[in-house]
């Protein structure tokens, strides 16, 4: 191949929260997870190791965030995802029975069958249900760049204390390390949340580069001398990134955006929802309850009622995903070439993405990937794609400036998680990075018998849980408010308990045993990170 | 005093009732509007990028569960109400710290959040430092410009003052301008403008709403070039006030909840109706005979019965039903025909 005139970074973002319950048989939000697995993060695999297979060289950057990490990694959330994929295979093995009078619905049963089997057999057989070690063999591979993001989401913009900051920052990167084998270069802030001064602490930990939205970089100071389509060093250098809008627009806009395509899959109507009550009640929720099954057979069609969709045809579905891919390579090479023009030197196009996008919101996102990265490799010489620190091997020097506070989320600002559905939380949250502070500087080094480490240890982890920035985002989507109330106060409380007992010296051993194993997150978790 | 001075204007936020809250959040929104120029609206159509979609996306990772209505009958009991995390003395967790701190979060150009929480004895101690002579005493947020100041209480650029009303323990406050550094104190302020400080807050940086006027000279390009990556960037259009529009006008909480309800009905009229059919073919043979349904296998219960659901649609359906027995002697077919019309 030739020398290229500039390079695309496809970014995802692979999260969730820590949602495990051993103390419940069947949580509804640890479907969440079992929901992702069968349509993101299986089929992501599949593709990368088929690229592989097939011998096309390619990039891609992925977050494997620590809750993600630690849930694909724990026992029980694997024993339960394998009850899931199993009574997802009866259903749909009673699909295709029930559809074999409609051909157009059932060569869509019969492609979930292929699909579920498959997804089973990899899960099962190949990982031994370990999709870390699947990511982790891409990565060993030299595909893939693995980064890490904060210990459990946490939005650092709205964190005053630097303490609290810290430990978002080293607890991730000792977990991954852990799990991946290697410090990671890189970080998804979570929702590319940047305060300036923040990139010093991701310095100490050895974290090279991060990624920020557009305006993290336009409004830097001073001016980015190439926009966003060359890293940039801060005063204590670490890389930032920007992200390109042309590209992002191009995916994520449910207007002009590919995902919203008429022909592809339909995501709202699931035969969870849409058929007999007796018939399902088997495969939803246990209490009876209606959840999403991932069985759909409707099109996007068009601006219709949900009632009047039209029935899905998944191989038109893939030559649209084929096409689009076409479509956004094009439009990659031609925004490659007019840059080169000007710049001089080989621009990066930073594409970022919630992984999630591909596969549980957007059916075909995998496929799209997947012919993205062929026809890149095999279709033209304009441009390679790249991990964000092969481009900073290539190009080690770059402009010095701060880039602006900034996120990706609504408005760009803190807005969505800072608002009057959810502003509340910040005085516990402060009041619990205050406590766990204290603890950590009072206790850090003194000798320690085993239940002040035990508690000390469980005391940081409530910290970090309650912070999830998932909590605020879903109090503010009023999806599953309960649920994220619920967690910030019992996160709050377990901690409050935990630090009683450390101020009194008096543990409940019992009480830290409870929590140790429903909060069973980071168990080599450094506390003194909330020290500095 | 909203209206008047739209850009000092202070939002207040009781965390008391919702029907305060509610009250509290319209005049929010005339807040906002009085704060920009009609002639600005037109700015909000073009936004920097399609955060609306990525919340959308994201929120599906949550996707909530339904109950339909239809579905909340005897037989089943299904209330939404009984899937509510069931509330342990785990919910409970105290409101009040008393730690006489008060902290100041950035959320974006030009909003901070204050809250505090201030005890009896402190506001009684502070209390006793007002003179009679000074009158009325009521309590104040007094918000400092510090931007490139160390801060010692008198040097600031400028402060402007906010009075607290109801109760309140937490405010969003309205800055000046964006990419500016703040503080904030909460004091009693008298009728004659003594201000006695309670506690102050942390520092905090707002973000800038515009590319910054600073140019590293070394690093220039030739102005054209320059200017083009920039546009290309997204940065080609007056930015600050794009991003100001976005930010003045914002995402009405119905953008947010509209697609958390997706249990579809016909129609726009509430009264429907849906009709369906499914055919249940069932029946049973020995045990350790194969079945055929359509010429293709069926798995047997263990007790060799076999129970087989279909969707039926319209028109002529065939089922041939065999059954082989395991020596492949005996054979048994049954042809049955369906027929579906809907008019």
């Amino acid at each position: 191949m030739n020398q290229p005139q500039g390079y695309l970074a496809l970014v995802l973002h692979a999260h969730l929260p820590f949602v495990r319950h051993p103390e419940y048989n069947d949580a509804l939000e640890e479907s969440w997870l079992f929901e992702a697995i069968t349509e993101t993060y299986i089929p992501l695999l599949d593709v990368y190791n088929k690229l592989i297979e097939d011998g096309v060289d390619f990039r891609i950057t992925m977050s494997l965030t620590p809750p993600l990490i630690a849930m694909l990694k724990d026992p029980l959330l694997q024993e339960r995802y394998s009850k899931h994929i199993n009574k997802l295979i009866e259903l749909i093995e009673k699909e295709v029975v029930r559809t074999k009078f409609e051909p157009a619905f059932n060569r869509i049963a019969v492609m979930y069958r292929e699909k579920f089997y498959k997804a089973r057999y990899l899960f099962e057989e190949k990982y031994h249900r370990d999709l870390v070690e699947g990511f982790k063999q891409v990565q060993d591979a030299g595909k893939l760049e693995i980064i890490t993001c904060g210990a459990t989401h946490g939005f650092l913009p709205l964190t005053v204390y630097k303490e609290a900051v810290n430990a978002q920052i080293k607890v991730a990167v000792d977990h991954h390390i852990k799990y991946l084998g290697r410090r990671p270069k890189g970080i998804w802030l979570p929702e590319a949340g940047y305060n300036p001064g923040d990139d010093e602490i991701l310095r100490k930990w050895g974290i090279r580069y991060f990624i920020v939205d557009t305006h993290g970089i336009l409004y830097g100071s001073p001016r980015p001398k190439y926009g966003v389509f060359a890293p940039v060093y801060c005063r204590s250098g670490v890389a930032a990134f920007g992200r390109d809008m042309e590209s992002s627009k191009q995916v994520w806009s449910a207007k002009e955006g590919y995902p919203g395509d008429s022909i592809y899959r339909e995501f709202y109507r699931d035969i969870g929802f849409d058929l007999d009550y007796d018939y399902v009640k088997p495969y939803i929720h246990e209490s009876g309850i209606r959840i999403n099954t991932g069985i759909k057979y409707f099109r996007i069609t068009g601006k219709v009622d949900l009632g009047n969709k039209d029935v899905y045809d998944p191989w038109k579905a893939l030559d649209r995903a084929a096409e689009h891919a076409g479509n956004f390579m094009f439009n990659r090479e031609k925004q490659v070439e007019h840059l080169y023009r000007l710049m001089k030197r080989e621009p990066i196009i930073v594409a970022p993405y919630d992984a999630e996008l591909f596969g549980h919101w957007w059916y075909e996102g995998p496929d799209f990937i997947n012919f993205l990265m062929r026809k890149i490799f095999y279709d033209q010489q304009i441009v390679k794609t790249i991990t964000l620190s092969e481009y900073l091997e290539k190009y080690p020097r770059n402009q010095v400036l701060t880039p602006s506070y900034s996120s990706w989320g609504y408005k760009g600002y803190a807005e969505f998680w800072l608002n009057d559905t959810n502003d509340w939380i910040y005085k516990h949250l402060h009041k619990l990075y205050e406590k766990m502070m204290e603890l950590a500087y009072e206790f850090r080094f003194k000798p320690l018998s085993g239940n002040q480490e035990r508690a000390l240890k469980q005391a940081a982890r409530e910290v970090l849980l309650a912070q999830s920035s998932d909590w605020a985002f879903i109090m503010k989507t009023q999806t599953m408010v309960e649920y994220a109330v619920k967690r910030t106060k019992v996160h709050i409380n377990r901690f409050n308990r935990l630090y009683d007992m450390l101020k009194g010296n008096n543990f409940d051993e019992a009480y830290i045993s409870e929590v140790e194993w429903k909060d069973n997150i980071f168990p080599d978790i450094d506390w003194t990170s909330y020290s500095l | 005093m909203a209206e008047k001075t739209p850009k000092r204007s202070a939002r207040k936020k009781s965390s008391d009732t919702p029907q305060k809250k509610t009250a509290v959040k319209k005049e929010t929104v005339k807040v906002k509007k009085a704060a920009v120029p009609r002639g600005k609206k037109a700015l909000t159509t073009h936004t920097i990028k399609p955060a609306v979609e990525e919340t959308k996306i994201e929120a599906a990772k949550y996707y909530p569960a339904q109950i339909k209505p239809e579905e909340a009958k005897p037989a089943t009991q299904v209330k939404k109400e009984e899937f509510k995390p069931k509330p342990t003395v785990e919910d409970k967790i105290s409101d009040r710290y008393y730690d006489n701190k008060i902290i100041l979060l950035a959320r974006d150009p030009y909003w901070c959040y204050a809250f505090w929480d201030i005890s009896g004895e402190l506001i009684a101690a502070k209390s006793k430092e007002l003179r009679p002579e000074w009158g009325h005493a009521e309590l104040d947020l007094r918000v400092y410009d510090i931007t490139d100041i160390i801060f010692n209480g008198k040097n600031a650029h400028k402060f402007q003052d906010i009075s607290i009303t109801g109760g309140a323990n937490n405010w969003y406050i309205n800055v000046w301008e964006a990419g500016r550094t703040y503080i904030v104190e909460i004091g009693f302020k008298t009728a004659d403008g003594h201000f006695i400080m309670i506690a102050r807050s942390n520092v905090v940086n707002t973000p800038r709403d515009k590319a910054s006027n600073v140019t590293d000279e070394e690093w220039m390009v030739v102005d054209e070039d320059f200017d083009e990556i920039f546009k290309l960037s997204g940065g080609g259009r007056p930015l600050g006030a794009s991003e100001k529009g976005r930010l003045e006008f914002g995402l009405s909480s119905e953008n947010v909840s509209s697609y958390s309800s997706p249990v579809y009905k016909p129609g726009g009229r509430k009264f429907f109706l849906v009709a369906d059919t499914e055919l249940i073919l069932y029946g049973s043979t020995e045990k350790d005979a194969s079945l055929t349904v359509k010429n293709e296998p069926v798995k047997l219960n263990e007790d060799g019965s076999f129970n087989l659901r279909f969707h039926l649609p319209n028109g002529k359906m065939e089922l041939p039903v065999s059954s082989t027995s395991l020596d492949k002697k005996d054979n048994i077919t049954i042809k049955i025909t369906v027929e579906r019309k809907t008019e």
